[in-house]
């Protein structure tokens, strides 16, 4: 029988803020010091990368941020990377949200990577900022249907006075939609997808992946795994960012979690095995 | 200069949310509940703002312009508050009956498609490709996989033989599924952190950071002292 002084013991009742602290050093130190492991490319990142690279430059390709500010972390680096890769191709973005924290962050990735949003000269020429579609699943049909039933766009502009918006008829008009998603690409599969022909590239996060698997790469072209699958995109696109840069904590803190996986498994072992 | 003190008031304001909500990992505490419902209430009131505005824009303004057929829609809507009415509770019914047959027919015939028969079309893939091998395995794992698990659901008939093989085949898929499921789930849950933790590390939030070592510091000297031993989170 285990008694107070024993390992298994001390084991099983290790106080949680322990894991804690040793989680928040093993995410924190390789912050600030970081080892540089190398981050290899999977395919579907790589698969995404090639849809965009293929693409005649001026394609219109929509991104629809279905994401909340919880899933930011994971989401909003993707935004940045493949951003940055449909400006270097000179492709059009037509940004929609359907999440109604979705504009604050399209907003942002036209900002960082355009420099400005509705102030810049390209603004509704090259890009544009639609906002939030409120109603769910009913607000993607009817956008899928027409894309100008939209009036105004974040900033107030009337949608129809864009010159971005102008060749629009239905969704058969998008080359690619970039789903940002931390709830589901069903929903984009069966109103865009399946009846629009549109190809999608889910930009999901790592929880939503093996929900996306069973679509690749018959529906979904292509989509990036979480903060990884933006690290990998930084990568192609080569500008390293944030995401880069925390792939050797992500590291530290699955090695930290599958030792105390075996830890946690060897003690269980040993207490079972012996007499009581 | 006004917008420079903004961004910065921004950077402090969200380390400091941060690591009041992270609070909560030493234990239950009222200002981890307050950042909770901080979050809470800014969420909500910028999703309602914004509802507002998209209805405003696209109703309310074609409306004023004359479109009558909008009247429709949103006078519909407005029976939804009969819901705190005893007496006309019936009237909300209608727009609820309304969204809830708009929303299935919608989503029933779509995903009919989208996840039965085009995924039975997706499975339905080549046993032996010549000269490549990995994705004959690929092939076999996937069909195999897809009615091993279909035949472990099946529970009108005791398996035997083969189906029994191919069920207990079907269960171990089902297990990686739920092992490579919480691997994703743990890897998100990891960049949630590092997301934090990297916007702790900008400047000045990173001022926060000895700030709110301390205060854990004085918490644990304080619990201990008054309980012989701190109290375990529940967390």
């Amino acid at each position: 029988m285990a008694t107070e002084k024993d390992w298994t013991h001390k084991l099983a009742t290790i106080d949680p803020r322990v894991i804690f602290l040793l989680l928040f050093i093993c995410v924190g130190a390789p912050l600030l010091m970081p080892f540089g492991l190398p981050v290899g490319i999977s395919p579907p990142t790589t698969s995404t990368y090639k849809f965009i690279e293929g693409l005649p430059s001026g394609s219109i390709v929509v991104s629809a941020f279905d994401m909340s500010a919880a899933v930011a972390p994971e989401c909003y680096p993707q935004v940045a990377a493949f951003t940055t890769h449909l400006k270097n191709k000179n492709h059009k973005i037509i940004e929609v949200a359907f999440d109604s924290a979705g504009p604050m962050f399209a907003d942002q990735a036209l900002k960082d990577v355009f420099g400005a949003s509705k102030d810049h000269p390209l603004y509704g020429k090259n890009f544009v900022n639609l906002g939030y579609v409120a109603g769910g699943e009913a607000a993607m049909k009817a956008f899928a249907g027409d894309p100008k039933m939209i009036q105004k766009d974040f900033y107030g502009k009337d949608v129809k006075d864009l010159e971005i918006m102008q060749p629009l008829s239905s969704a058969r008009d998008f080359k690619l939609m970039i789903v940002i998603s931390g709830s589901q690409v069903d929903n984009f599969v069966r109103q865009f997808g399946d009846p629009h022909g549109v190809p999608i590239v889910g930009a999901v996060t790592a929880v939503l992946v093996t929900r996306v698997m069973p679509y690749y790469p018959a529906k979904v072209v292509g989509y990036l795994n979480g903060l990884r699958g933006a690290a990998e995109y930084e990568q192609l696109v080569k500008r390293p960012g944030i995401a880069l840069a925390g792939m050797d904590a992500q590291s530290a803190a699955h090695l930290l979690v599958i030792i105390f996986i075996l830890v946690g498994n060897v003690g269980y072992i040993v207490r079972k095995r012996r007499p009581s | 200069m006004i917008g420079l003190d903004a961004k910065l008031l921004g950077i402090i304001l969200s380390g400091g949310l941060t690591l009041m909500a992270y609070s909560f990992l030493y234990r239950e505490n009222r200002v981890s509940r307050i950042a909770e419902h901080i979050y809470l209430g800014a969420a909500t009131g910028y999703g309602a703002v914004l509802s507002g505005k998209y209805v405003y824009d696209n109703a309310a303004v074609p409306l004023a312009k004359g479109n009558a057929l909008w009247a429709i829609p949103l006078l519909s809507s407005l029976l939804l508050y009969f819901y705190f009415s005893k007496k006309h509770f019936w009237l909300y019914r209608l727009p609820t009956a309304a969204i809830i047959g708009v929303g299935t027919g919608i989503v029933v015939a779509a995903d009919f498609r989208t996840r039965l028969t085009e995924q039975i079309k997706a499975t339905l893939l080549p046993l032996f490709i010549v000269n490549k091998p990995y994705e004959t395995i690929n092939n076999l794992i996937i069909i195999f996989g897809v009615v091993g698990a279909l035949i472990f659901f099946y529970f009108s008939k005791e398996l035997k033989g083969p189906t029994r093989g191919l069920a207990d085949f079907g269960k171990y898929i089902l297990m990686v599924t739920f092992g490579a499921s919480f691997g994703q789930t743990f890897m998100a849950r990891i960049s949630l952190i590092i997301g934090r933790v990297q916007s702790l590390y900008v400047w000045p939030a990173s001022l926060l950071l000895p700030l709110a070592a301390i205060l854990v510091a004085v918490a644990f000297v304080w619990d201990r002292r008054k309980q012989g031993k701190p109290r375990v989170s529940t967390g």
